[in-house]
């Protein structure tokens, strides 16, 4: 087979078809009404900020023949309204698919030529450049209407996968004093974001090595803040709600840096973070709970440890005995490094709904009231751990991987 | 570590045999109950114990092993999750088992095989204080009912202080063989 035709990307097998798709090209852009229709969608935009661009005068006219293509301007209300209606669900269909709306619209839409014969790579390519056309006629004619479906379409996504990952995950009935576990401290809060933020660092170089191309510092401030605002709403919000909160702050801290905010960027990240955080609380919290009972042990132990650790307090000892009245005996799991007036000085730690306390240990509690720390661990806990370390880590790959993403300089 | 141990009561062989059929070496040192991996301490009522650090160390075949011409009890206790198992077994054979795990009902005992007499009112006792507390109660009672039957039968208490001395026990060593360079040159 001659090497030409393997290079054939368009599908286009023969070079009869090939000029007649180049002759149907030329006459397009020598259409009459191009140039003008690209001159007046070009001034548009330039009032309403839509994202098109057109450098050179062949740009313009492709910018007209492609609102050709979209067909004229609807002259009835009703059908100005339905213009509007379809670029706010067009908005939403990219919002929910994190800007990937035409590829996926032109996809389904080559899945006939799988059965026709029609080359399905040529299929694919001008059904992508119609959901193109459609999109830049859009914004030209409906900015508000495809902005607004975007928001939709941001707020539909987060809420439904806040749903979904809600659905998928096991419900437990527990007991009051384990619902009750105390919230963290603001000193708390502040330390988590600190990991968090250097968890946002962490991604970004990881992106970074992976991708190829090294960010600028604006990405990493992006990433380091999303990262900590993770850190520090994580568990006052969901595992959802929490990565979105961190998703926009990393690309608008980005596009406030660079002097350019993309409210689409934004929202794709909102969205990518939320489906992270979904994700990642699925994952966390179903898999924490097939665990064999003896590692959930160990898991509970390990996520005290974490928290005295990130409280400032490190255990110091553990399995330490202490004597009850009349030859008892109990097992801590530890004992923190300072004792702190007024403050829970050492650890007990129960993962699952169904962790109590064994009669000695709360013989002991009663008998030393406020002197120990039970941390009750649930599947949740994980799960929302997972989520927001997930997200945290994640979201500058995703970022980089937004098609509408805006290269700036370092 | 938190508390995810085991301990076995042997009765009816000697203490040499009990170390022997476990595959240990006492190394002489005295221990704090819950300062070594292994310790092996005598009851002074016919029952020795042997404690471990680890939950899983007293599996069935070894059990069915060191029971053979003896009785033993073994008793398994994970605080973190709240599940405890406590077995018998005789001449190598299993003859009852008590499960509590809490995933199953705050106030479920899985009974298998005949366990000892003193488990009903053991059981009895306990339920009457679960059903006391509530629902609700961050306390689980019924926990208990595995470690106190092995120590109705053996006398042993893991949660009292009863003056055992234990004894660290490690595992025998293979003898260490001649070195490459002795193999090669056929010196001992």
């Amino acid at each position: 087979m001659p090497d030409w035709q393997d290079d054939d990307v368009d599908g286009l097998d023969d070079i009869e078809t090939w000029m007649k798709q180049r002759a149907a090209d030329v006459a397009r852009l020598n259409d009459q009404q191009t140039e003008p229709l690209g001159r007046s969608l070009w001034a548009a935009t330039t009032q309403t900020d839509a994202p098109i661009s057109a450098f050179t005068p062949g740009d313009v006219r492709n910018l007209g023949a492609s609102q050709l293509d979209c067909g004229p301007q609807p002259a009835t209300p009703v059908a100005n309204v339905l213009g509007r209606l379809e670029a706010a669900g067009r908005g939403a269909e990219d919002a929910v698919l994190l800007g990937h709306g035409d590829d996926v619209e032109a996809g389904l839409r080559s899945i006939p030529s799988l059965f026709s014969g029609a080359p399905i790579g040529s299929s694919y390519e001008d059904f992508l450049k119609q959901a193109q056309d459609q999109d830049s006629y859009d914004q030209a004619h409906y900015p508000l209407s495809r902005g607004l479906g975007e928001a939709a379409g941001t707020g539909l996504a987060l809420i439904g996968t806040d749903g979904a990952a809600a659905a998928m995950v096991p419900r437990f009935a527990t007991f009051s004093a384990a619902r009750v576990m105390p919230a963290l401290t603001n000193l708390e809060r502040g330390r988590l974001a600190l990991g968090g933020a250097g968890v946002g660092l962490l991604g970004q170089d990881a992106t970074d090595l992976l991708s190829g191309h090294p960010s600028g510092w604006r990405d990493y401030v992006g990433a380091a803040l999303g990262g900590a605002t993770i850190g520090a709403t994580g568990g006052r919000l969901g595992a959802v709600p929490a990565a979105a909160l961190g998703g926009g702050v990393t690309s608008s801290a980005d596009g406030l840096l660079s002097g350019q905010v993309d409210p689409t960027g934004v929202e794709h990240s909102m969205v990518a973070a939320g489906y992270l955080g979904g994700g990642g609380q699925v994952a966390g919290e179903i898999g924490s709970n097939a665990l064999d009972f003896r590692d959930k042990g160990k898991l509970g132990e390990w996520l005290s440890d974490a928290k005295s650790f990130f409280q400032g307090n490190p255990v110091a000892a553990t399995q330490v005995v202490r004597y009850l009245p009349g030859g008892g005996r109990t097992v801590l799991d530890g004992v923190l490094t300072n004792n702190v007036d007024g403050l829970p000085y050492e650890t007990e730690s129960k993962f699952g709904p169904t962790a109590r306390l064994r009669k000695n240990q709360r013989v002991y509690q009663a008998q030393n009231p406020g002197l120990v720390r039970n941390d009750y661990w649930m599947p949740s806990h994980v799960g929302q751990l997972v989520g927001g370390g997930l997200s945290a880590l994640g979201l500058p790959g995703i970022d980089w991987a937004d098609p509408n993403r805006q290269f700036i300089g370092p | 570590m938190g508390r995810s141990d085991s301990w076995i009561a042997v009765r009816g062989i000697d203490r040499p045999q009990v170390v022997e059929r476990l595959g240990l070496e006492e190394t002489g040192r005295e221990i704090e109950r819950w300062s070594a991996f292994l310790g092996l301490g005598d009851m002074r009522n016919g029952w020795m114990i042997v404690r471990s650090q680890d939950f899983d160390y007293p599996k069935p075949k070894l059990l069915a092993s060191l029971s053979a011409g003896a009785e033993v009890l073994s008793c398994q206790v994970e605080e973190h999750v709240m599940v405890s198992i406590a077995r018998g077994f005789r001449d190598g054979l299993q003859t009852w088992s008590v499960v509590h795990e809490p995933e199953r009902g705050i106030d479920s005992l899985v009974v298998e095989g005949t366990p000892p007499p003193e488990l009903a009112d053991i059981e009895q006792r306990l339920r009457a204080e679960q059903d006391a507390e509530g629902e609700d109660a961050d306390v689980d009672f019924m926990f208990d009912a595995a470690p106190e039957i092995v120590a109705a039968i053996s006398g042993y208490r893991d949660d009292m202080d009863q003056g055992v001395l234990f004894t660290e026990l490690q595992p025998v060593l293979p003898p260490k063989g001649p070195g490459l360079l002795q193999r090669l040159f056929g010196r001992r």
